[in-house]
C-alpha cells in the first residue's frame, strides 16, 4: 500500500501514523531478511530464532515482522542470522546504536505512553528514517516527506487537502486507544491539572498550624485513609497550600483548590481513580531519566534528583531498590506520577511506584 | 465603570458617598472622627475574593484607601479582612503621590505585610505593563519616590505612582494589584 501523509497533524492522525509506520518499517525489514536467509536455504529462521529467544527468557513475538523483534534479534552480537540484516555489516556500530535507540522509542510507544504531539512524533520517525537508510529500506523516502510535513504542522503550517486515504484498521484500532487516553485525562486530569468541571459544593479548610482538615470546625482526617495515608495526603496538599486555605471536594472525592486564582485538581481524598491498574495512568512526562542505584539523574540536563526534590527521596530510592530496579535503568514517569519501567529484554512496561511534586524533580509533573 | 483586570474584575462606584471616619493621617489637625466623601470600588476575583474598597477624601487629611466591607474569600486573604494593606496618597503640588508596595508573606511573622515589590513581580500578577496600565488610568508617572517627588529621604527609592488629584481608576488598580493580586500570586512564598 502506499504510504500516505497526514493531513491534519493533530495527535490521533499521528498515532495512527506512529502505528502505521512501525509495521511497514517491520515489514519492509522483515522482507529483506527472510529474502536473505530464504536464499541461503533457512526457511525455518523465524521459528528457530523465536526458540532462542525463550530460552534467554527474552520478549516472544508471533509475528516475524514486528520490527521490535527484528531489531532485539539485530542487536545481538551473537545472532546467527546477523548477515541477513541489511546494513549491519556495513555500519555495525551504527547500525547497533540507531537500533537500540529505535528500539526503546518504539517500546514506549507500542505501550501507548507517548503523546502523540509534533515533537514527540519527530522523536520517533526521525530515529525510524536513520534506520531505514542504514538499511536501504524503501519506507526512508516516504519518512522523509512524513517528517517535512511534521514539521511543518510544528511552524504552524495548515494544509487544505482532502483527507488521507484510511489507514488499516490496526492501526486506526491504535488511534482510537490514543483517543481514549487523551478524553481519559480531560476527564480525569492528573493532580496538579486544570480543574475539569464546577466548583464543588462541599467546603472544607486545611489548617497549617494543625496540619489538619476541618469541615465546619470538625476534622475529617479520617477521610484520608489510615492516620500514616492522611498524613501524607495531607503534606501533599501543603505543597501547594505552604499556608493553608480552602478547598473544595467532590462527590468523587476529587479535591479542588484555587492555585494562584485557577482551579486546580490537587488531590484525592480517597484512592486515586485507577490507581490500582497494573499499567500506568496518562502519557509519559517528556523527560527521560536513569536510575543509578542510589538516585535517579535527568537524562538531559545531568541533574540528581536528590539535589532538586523539595523533600527527601530516601524512600523512594529505597523502594526502586527494594523492587529490584537494574542498577543504569531508563525509567518513565507519567503525567499521574507513576514510575514506569520498560524491560527491554522482555519489552513488558512495569509500573514500579507513584510520586508526587514533593519528591520529583520540580516543574516535571504537573502543578 | 468595571475594569478586567488579570484575574479579577475592579467595579468602580460612579459617585462619592458621605463617609465617616478616622484618617490614617496622622498629621490630620483635628483629631476623633471626620466626614468625608468615599467612592468605592468592589473587587471579584477568579478565586472567588468578594471585597468592597475605598477612596476616602477628608476635609482636612490626605486621601487614603480602606476597607469597606468584607463580602466572602478564602483565608488566604485573612490578611485584608483585618484591614492591613491600607494605601495613602500624599500631595505634590497639584498630584498626588503613593507608594507601591505590596502584600507579601513573611514566614517569620506567619502573615502578609506589605514590602518592597519591582515592576516584574507587578507586571506578572497584572498580566500587563503595570506603568503603562496605570498611566492608561490616569496615573502621570510610575517610578521611584524620591524621582516622582524630588525628596531625599529615606523613602526615596521606594516604587511609587504619581498621580492627579483626585484620581480614582489608576489608584483602584494599584491598589488591587499590590494587594489582591500579590496575595493570590503567593507573594513571598513560592520562590519570590
Amino acid at each position: 500500500m502506499t504510504i500516505p501523509i497526514p493531513a491534519k497533524g493533530d495527535v490521533i492522525e499521528l498515532g495512527g501514523f506512529y502505528y502505521f509506520l512501525n509495521f511497514t518499517f517491520g515489514d519492509q525489514l522483515y522482507e529483506a531478511v527472510d529474502t536473505y536467509l530464504r536464499n541461503v536455504g533457512d526457511n525455518d529462521w523465524f521459528n528457530r530464532i523465536r526458540a532462542i529467544h525463550a530460552e534467554k527468557g527474552l520478549a516472544l513475538y508471533d509475528d516475524a515482522n514486528d520490527p521490535r523483534f527484528l531489531l532485539k534479534e539485530g542487536l545481538f552480537p551473537g545472532s546467527s542470522i546477523k548477515a541477513a540484516f541489511p546494513g549491519l555489516s556495513e555500519h555495525k556500530e551504527l547500525w547497533r546504536n540507531q537500533a537500540a535507540e529505535l528500539k526503546e522509542v518504539m517500546n514506549n510507544w507500542s505501550h501507548g505512553s507517548i503523546r502523540p504531539t509534533h515533537d514527540l512524533f519527530l522523536d520517533y520517525a526521525i530515529p525510524l528514517f536513520d534506520m531505514a537508510m542504514i538499511c536501504s529500506l524503501p519506507i526512508a523516502h516516504d519518512l522523509q516527506k512524513i517528517i517535512q510535513r511534521v514539521r511543518d504542522f510544528k511552524a504552524g503550517k495548515t494544509f487544505d487537502e482532502p483527507a488521507p486515504q484510511p489507514l488499516p484498521t490496526a492501526a486506526q484500532e491504535y488511534a482510537e486507544k490514543i483517543a481514549d487516553k487523551v478524553e481519559e485525562e480531560i476527564q480525569r486530569p492528573p493532580v496538579g491539572a486544570a480543574w475539569v468541571g464546577d466548583v464543588p459544593a462541599r467546603l472544607v479548610t486545611l489548617k497549617r498550624q494543625t496540619l489538619d482538615i476541618s469541615e465546619s470546625g470538625k476534622s475529617i482526617r479520617q477521610e484520608f485513609g489510615d492516620p500514616e495515608t492522611a498524613s501524607s495526603k495531607i503534606s501533599v496538599l501543603m505543597k501547594y497550600f505552604p499556608i493553608g486555605g480552602q478547598l473544595r471536594i467532590a462527590p468523587d472525592g476529587a479535591i479542588m483548590g484555587y492555585v494562584k486564582g485557577d482551579k486546580v485538581l490537587v488531590g484525592w481524598v480517597g484512592d486515586e481513580p485507577n490507581n490500582d491498574k497494573q499499567e500506568a495512568r496518562g502519557f509519559f512526562v517528556n523527560h527521560k531519566y536513569e536510575y543509578t542505584g542510589s538516585d535517579v539523574i535527568d537524562i538531559e540536563t545531568g541533574e540528581l534528583l536528590s539535589n532538586l526534590a523539595e523533600d527527601s527521596v530516601a524512600n523512594l530510592v529505597n523502594g526502586l531498590k527494594v523492587w529490584g530496579l537494574p542498577e543504569g535503568s531508563r525509567i518513565n514517569v507519567s503525567i499521574y506520577g507513576d514510575v514506569v519501567y520498560t524491560d527491554q529484554d522482555t519489552d513488558k512496561e512495569h509500573k514500579i511506584t507513584l510520586v508526587h511534586k514533593g519528591i520529583w524533580f520540580p516543574g516535571h509533573l504537573p502543578g | 465603570m468595571l475594569i478586567t483586570l488579570s484575574k479579577c474584575t475592579i467595579e468602580i462606584e460612579d459617585q462619592p458617598v458621605p463617609f465617616v471616619g478616622r484618617p490614617m493621617d496622622t498629621s490630620s489637625v483635628s483629631e476623633g472622627d471626620q466626614e468625608g466623601l468615599v467612592t468605592m470600588f468592589r473587587v471579584n476575583t477568579s478565586d472567588e475574593l468578594d471585597i468592597q474598597y475605598g477612596i476616602v477624601s477628608w476635609p482636612e487629611a490626605n486621601r487614603e484607601v480602606t476597607l469597606i466591607e468584607w463580602h466572602s474569600g478564602d483565608t488566604k486573604y485573612d490578611s485584608l479582612k483585618k484591614g492591613t494593606g491600607r494605601l495613602a496618597l500624599s500631595p505634590v503640588g497639584e498630584n498626588e503621590v503613593f507608594q507601591l508596595r505590596a502584600m507579601k508573606y513573611n514566614s517569620d511573622s506567619k502573615k502578609a505585610n506589605l514590602a518592597n515589590v519591582n515592576l516584574e513581580d507587578l507586571g506578572a500578577w497584572a498580566q500587563a505593563d503595570l506603568s503603562e496600565l496605570l498611566i492608561s488610568h490616569g496615573a502621570i508617572q510610575v517610578g521611584s519616590k524620591g524621582q516622582l517627588t524630588g525628596e531625599e529621604n529615606k523613602t526615596k527609592s521606594i516604587l511609587s505612582a504619581l498621580v492627579p488629584k483626585g484620581n480614582v481608576e489608576a489608584v483602584a488598580i494599584a491598589f488591587t494589584v499590590t494587594r489582591i493580586l500579590a496575595i493570590m500570586y503567593d507573594y513571598g512564598l513560592d520562590s519570590n
